[in-house]
């Protein structure tokens, strides 16, 4: 005989049994909505946390009669914005942990004869749309464990949440933990994952791919589960010219490289994959200083060659440009921070409505010399934080004094902690050409577009950058004369709609 | 004589079970659906230590195989989408598997294949157990 208790004990197993949650998953998943209440509370106090509202919609989109723009898009300046950065920060009303968790919003300013259209969407990939039909989130994220979450292959994890490029006539939406993802280049909707070889399907495929002066594409993929990091090297035609499997044990996490002429640069910090250290795969990464760093030197036509050279302990994430030399020094240009606590502490507090903690990076020009096996450096930039370096886009590899970036400069008068300004710095001359958005306005990554023609470093051309101005719930481009950064914009476009903060994009010519 | 001729046979026929296993998920028509059986005590996913093992051409959506005549016991399933057809699970230079997989319950790979805890359906003396397996790619 089943008494009333049984049989509701019964009906409620069954239930949880449909449905396939666990009680452990049901606690993450009130984790999750807690958060999400969290962050409502945080955003009241600090409107600045706009910038990581989950985005409503799936996809946006506004013409050349819903933008409003002030001065004068430069009619040259013909061509296609992408961004990417994560925006589905929550599903279904359950908020991730972390700003580098959520769904890639993929978007972009289409500029043509001084008008402007926007098109964005969240990218469906099979992630998204998989958890789209259960109406709840079903996949462990970067920083997010969803207990009883299964990974049975990297791509069904995969957001496309970290960049965006052109190459070989693809448009290319990259994360880092997975397989580049192709998408149509019109409607920016989910192609295909790219498999550039049957024996590399389903391998990771960094964001920051270098491109090199021919076309050739170099990129890497880092898999500590395996103590790996896998260099590729993809021919201008987006076929894939070789692989090759490093052994770099334990392997710490790494977002961008380098490259020069000759060489191509990894940048080993003291950030170390161990698989038993946590659950997520953030938490599996160990800060070890005392291990100290290495710079990883590989012979661009010989990968089997390879230096080390002993660096003291930093986090990185981005780099400017390397190159060698008359001596066959390797110059480079990077953002230094003295540990990863932005990136553990700062994104996770912005995720759940608390003011981000941690130490943001100083910018620096570094000597490495693989002869010698020396390292040294200048600090450029200190005080302010920096980030976001970027320089000509073809001059990638070879000498650039320029790089734009980004600053948060406490005394910048502005009225959140974020970034603030736009630089461009020039290291030759010691100049910097700074200019400070509106005390409501975010910055976001700014990027170098050259003069039509321009393949010198002369500073001719254009940078562009988005800001999100959280007051107005306005996400705004802004084009510069890039040799003129301090007189202002030379154009601004408003956009009928606030978008999340992104990470990184490219200006593809039309 | 006798027997030890009756101890070799499997056990009677008389009181078999069977053990069906819905296939679902699977993406496409390329290649064969490979379904292995392990009995308990056997090394789980261990090639030679299979129980059973069938394949057919690929459908989309489920397709259902059926192992009849087992003993009573514990037993684990594995299925993989051959979609090349070259009798094997292939996998990426990083050891993960790049053709579709299953398990019997449900199990899902993480980082790994499932225990055979996690994969084990009993099957009785008599009538059809049934289980499912969910490819993922």
């Amino acid at each position: 005989m089943i008494d009333r208790r049984t049989f509701m004990t019964s009906l409620a197993v069954a239930g949880l049994g449909l449905t396939g949650i666990s009680g452990a998953a049901l606690a993450d998943a009130n984790a999750m909505r807690h958060r999400a209440l969290n962050f409502q509370v945080g955003l009241r106090e600090r409107p600045w946390l706009l910038g990581w509202q989950t985005l409503a919609a799936p996809t946006v989109s506004a013409g050349s009669a819903e933008i409003e723009v002030e001065g004068r898009i430069p009619p040259a300046l013909n061509g296609d914005f992408c961004r990417n950065g994560p925006a589905g920060h929550e599903v279904f009303g359950h908020r991730y942990r972390h700003w580098f968790d959520g769904d890639g919003l993929v978007h972009r300013f289409r500029l043509a004869d001084g008008a402007i259209r926007h098109e964005g969407r969240i990218i469906d990939t099979p992630k998204w749309r998989a958890e789209q039909a259960a109406v709840r989130p079903l996949y462990d994220a970067f920083d997010t464990d969803l207990e009883g979450a299964s990974v049975s292959s990297l791509d069904s994890l995969n957001p496309g949440n970290i960049s965006i490029i052109h190459h070989a006539g693809r448009l290319l939406a990259l994360w880092e933990g997975g397989s580049a993802i192709e998408l149509d280049p019109e409607t920016l909707a989910f192609r295909d994952f790219v498999t550039l070889a049957p024996e590399a399907r389903g391998m990771p495929f960094a964001a920051h791919p270098r491109l090199d002066r021919d076309g050739t594409l170099w990129s890497f993929g880092t898999a500590g589960f395996a103590g790996k990091i896998v260099l590729y090297r993809v021919n201008p035609n987006g076929s894939l010219h070789g692989i090759h499997l490093l052994d770099v044990a334990p392997t710490p996490m790494v977002h961008d490289f380098l490259i020069t002429a000759r060489h191509v640069i990894f940048i080993l910090t003291p950030w170390r994959y161990d698989q038993a250290a946590g659950e997520t795969f953030l938490e599996k990464h160990v800060w070890q200083p005392q291990a100290g760093g290495q710079a990883l030197i590989i012979d661009k036509d010989d990968p089997s060659q390879r230096r080390i050279v002993e660096l003291p302990p930093f986090w990185v994430y981005h780099f400017g440009n390397a190159w060698e030399d008359a001596s066959g020094v390797i110059r480079f240009d990077y953002c230094r921070y003295a540990d990863p606590s932005m990136t553990t502490e700062a994104f996770r507090q912005v995720m759940n409505g608390e003011a981000p903690t941690g130490t943001g990076a100083s910018y620096r020009g570094a000597r490495l010399d693989p002869a010698k096996g020396t390292f040294s450096e200048s600090t450029l930039i200190d005080g302010p934080a920096t980030e976001f370096p970027r320089v000509h886009p073809g001059r990638i590899g070879r000498r650039t004094d320029r790089t734009v970036m980004l600053l948060a400069d406490p005394d910048a008068g502005v009225d959140h902690p974020l970034f603030a300004t736009t630089a461009m710095v020039d290291r030759e001359s010691g100049r910097i050409d700074a200019f400070v958005h509106g005390p409501t306005e975010i910055a976001e990554e700014a990027i170098l577009v050259p003069a039509d023609g321009d393949e010198t470093d002369s500073g001719a051309g254009w940078v562009l950058q988005t800001v999100l101005d959280y007051a107005a719930a306005r996400t705004r481009l802004k084009i510069f004369d890039a040799s003129d950064l301090s007189s202002g914009p030379v154009a601004v476009a408003t956009l009928p709609y606030a978008l999340p903060l992104g990470l990184h994009g490219n200006f593809m010519k039309a | 004589m006798l027997a030890a001729a009756l101890l070799a046979l499997p056990a009677t026929v008389a009181s078999a079970g069977e053990l069906a296993i819905a296939v679902e998920n699977i993406g496409n028509s390329e290649g064969h659906l490979r379904v292995a059986l392990y009995r308990e005590g056997s090394q789980f996913l261990k090639q030679g230590q299979e129980e059973a093992a069938t394949f057919r051409n690929a459908a989309p959506g489920t397709m259902v195989f059926a192992f009849p005549d087992l003993a009573a016991g514990r037993y684990g399933i594995a299925v993989f989408h051959d979609a090349n057809a070259n009798g094997e699970l292939d996998s990426n230079l990083l050891g993960i598997p790049t053709e579709g997989i299953g398990f019997s319950n449900a199990a899902k790979a993480n980082f790994g294949p499932p225990t055979f805890a996690d994969v084990a359906v009993t099957v009785p003396d008599e009538g059809t157990v049934t289980t499912r397996a969910p490819l993922t790619y």
